[in-house]
């Protein structure tokens, strides 16, 4: 089992490597997102604001990076893969794999964010909080899309439902996240804040389970 | 005739509690006084009764106002009408906390009670203090008649939570049958199980937005906004949307084995996360809505027996009728799918 979790985990990031426009696409689609923002609203000084504003790009970035995980294996690899590796390991394989991406994007867009939008806010944050939060936030939002990408790829209308099912899915979510890293950026000390990085652990969790649970139905056709 | 008792059970108590439920009166109370302040110096009040009547025993009624730290009673006290008081105050003396407490007593309607009725104006220190505790009286209603609490904001409003709840139970329970046959479908792959809980979520989701519109009115009644933004609120509209998400998962996909499939681990998917947002979360989190944040819900103090009686069977009524329309759907939907089937072969 792990041998297989690791393989199809190797082989996307392979995969990945091989296809560097695919991975740009994403930081891409940050960067540009966060340009827009400016754009719009040139320097943001309220923590607030802020906040929300990095989690909103995030998120969307996130369902991009998500939707692509079963889109891009056509049906012929499809099939190829469940001959190879059993239902659970596939599922595992790419939620790991998204949670490794999507970590990474939220760390780089974080660096990206705080350059163009201003680093105002960011005058006495509980660092480790941040950074918490921020690694959290990326393996959270990875493991509840991942199945909802697996969902939307069977459907034939990819993009426009993966949005509709993911985005009150993530809600709960993504409300905490935004609760947890406005308080580490505001600088609240850990015992009063660490409820919410529980709280995140917990649905991380809950989010894998029921993956590892329902992905075999979808994955036999 | 005997195998659908429940029906009939349910729709003769949801009768009932429509009947008591609004026709039950409130327990006399003061849900106001003009004006709200009380200033330094002689201060005159009147006191705003409902289903009350003062006039019985205009003597035997008792005024005080306090603040935790000191009483001071009326030193002019007149009977309008049954439910008017007029009453004079002489307050000389600014205290820490300035919001008063204004408590009524009668014989008929025992103690009577508006927390935060009045705030403190102005600053001024007294010489000679004229508190006293002589006109507090602790004589109690003779309980015999059948009402509900009248409670300060709440007022006539507090009718509501004899369909406003139930409406949320039915939902979860409605739900939890649509998990069900999700669950079933998953494991036997009958499509008449994927049917029956799409039926179900259809039903939930009618009592979600009966859930939605009570509050709402409710909100707009003792908040003075029709949404809050708030988690229990917030996740309701959540709930609403799952399943608004269901359904156009289901009707987007053509096959419709594969539409049951995709749309059964979609159901259970959002279920968990659903009931792990509206019950959980924000018990976890500051809320206006009761059962959160340390604020009451029902169960506790503030719900009395009288509710109770009410409560309690309406629940259960709805419960009944929620199945019955699921039932009455459900069996539809089937008998249309059998004639497809026969339509085909």
């Amino acid at each position: 089992m792990r041998k297989e979790i690791t393989a199809i985990f190797l082989r996307d990031l392979r995969m990945e490597w091989r296809q560097p426009h695919a991975v740009g696409s994403i930081l891409l689609y940050i960067v540009a997102s966060i340009f827009v923002a400016y754009l719009g609203f040139k320097q943001v000084v309220d923590v607030q604001t802020w906040n929300a504003l990095f989690w909103i790009i995030v998120l969307f970035a996130a369902f991009n990076a998500a939707s692509r995980s079963f889109s891009l294996e056509n049906s012929g690899r499809r099939i190829y893969l469940y001959t190879l590796a059993r239902p659970e390991a596939v599922i595992l394989g790419k939620m790991l794999y998204n949670a490794f991406l999507l970590t990474v994007m939220v760390f780089l867009g974080m660096f990206i964010y705080a350059g163009v939008i201003g680093i105002a806010p960011l005058e006495d944050p509980d660092w480790l909080a941040l950074g918490v939060a921020l690694f959290l936030g990326g393996i959270g939002l990875a493991f509840v899309l991942t199945l909802i990408s697996a969902l939307a790829a069977q459907s034939d209308n990819n993009l426009g439902l993966m949005a509709i099912l993911g985005l009150p899915v993530i809600l709960p979510l993504l409300l905490i996240l935004i609760r947890f890293s406005k308080n580490a950026i505001d600088g609240i000390a850990w015992s009063a804040n660490g409820t919410y990085a529980l709280q995140l652990v917990a649905l991380a969790l809950l989010s894998l389970g029921l993956s590892y649970i329902l992905f075999p139905y979808l994955w036999r056709e | 005739m005997w195998h659908y008792w429940w029906k009939i059970l349910s729709a003769i108590i949801v009768l009932a509690t429509i009947i008591f439920g609004l026709g039950t009166p409130l327990s006399p109370g003061i849900p106001a006084v003009e004006p709200d302040r009380i200033n330094n110096g002689v201060t005159s009040l009147t006191i705003k009764g409902y289903n009350t009547r003062f006039t019985d025993n205009p003597d035997a009624i008792k005024v005080w106002i306090t603040n935790g730290d000191a009483t001071f009673c009326p030193y002019e006290k007149t009977v309008v009408d049954d439910t008017h008081i007029r009453v004079t105050f002489s307050v000389t003396e600014k205290i820490a906390d300035a919001f008063f407490d204004l408590y009524v007593n009668t014989p008929r309607e025992g103690t009577m009670y508006l927390p935060s009725a009045l705030l403190q104006n102005g600053l001024e220190v007294s010489l000679n203090p004229d508190e006293g505790d002589d006109c507090i009286s602790t004589v109690s209603a003779a309980a015999d008649a059948f009402d509900f609490p009248n409670q300060p904001i709440l007022n006539e409003t507090i009718r509501n939570v004899f369909y406003h709840v139930p409406s949320w139970f039915a939902m979860i329970f409605i739900l939890v049958v649509s998990l069900v046959h999700s669950v079933i479908f998953l494991n036997k792959g009958n499509p008449l199980s994927d049917i029956s809980a799409a039926n179900a979520a259809k039903v939930g989701l009618l009592f979600a937005l009966i859930g939605l519109g009570t509050g709402s009115v409710w909100a707009r009644f003792t908040w003075g906004a029709w949404w809050v933004n708030d988690p229990r609120l917030n996740g309701a509209a959540i709930a609403v949307l799952i399943y608004l998400a269901y359904f156009v998962l289901r009707s987007s996909v053509n096959d419709s084995e594969k539409a049951g499939r995709l749309a059964a681990v979609y159901n259970i998917f959002a279920f968990v996360m659903m009931v792990l947002f509206v019950l959980i979360l924000p018990r976890l989190t500051d809320s206006l809505h009761p059962g959160a944040g340390g604020n009451p819900a029902f169960n506790q103090y503030d719900l009395d027996d009288n509710m109770r009686v009410v409560l309690y069977p309406a629940i259960i009524a709805w419960f009944g009728m929620a199945y019955w329309i699921y039932d009455l759907k459900n069996r539809m939907e089937k008998m249309k799918f059998k004639q497809i089937m026969k339509d085909d072969y």
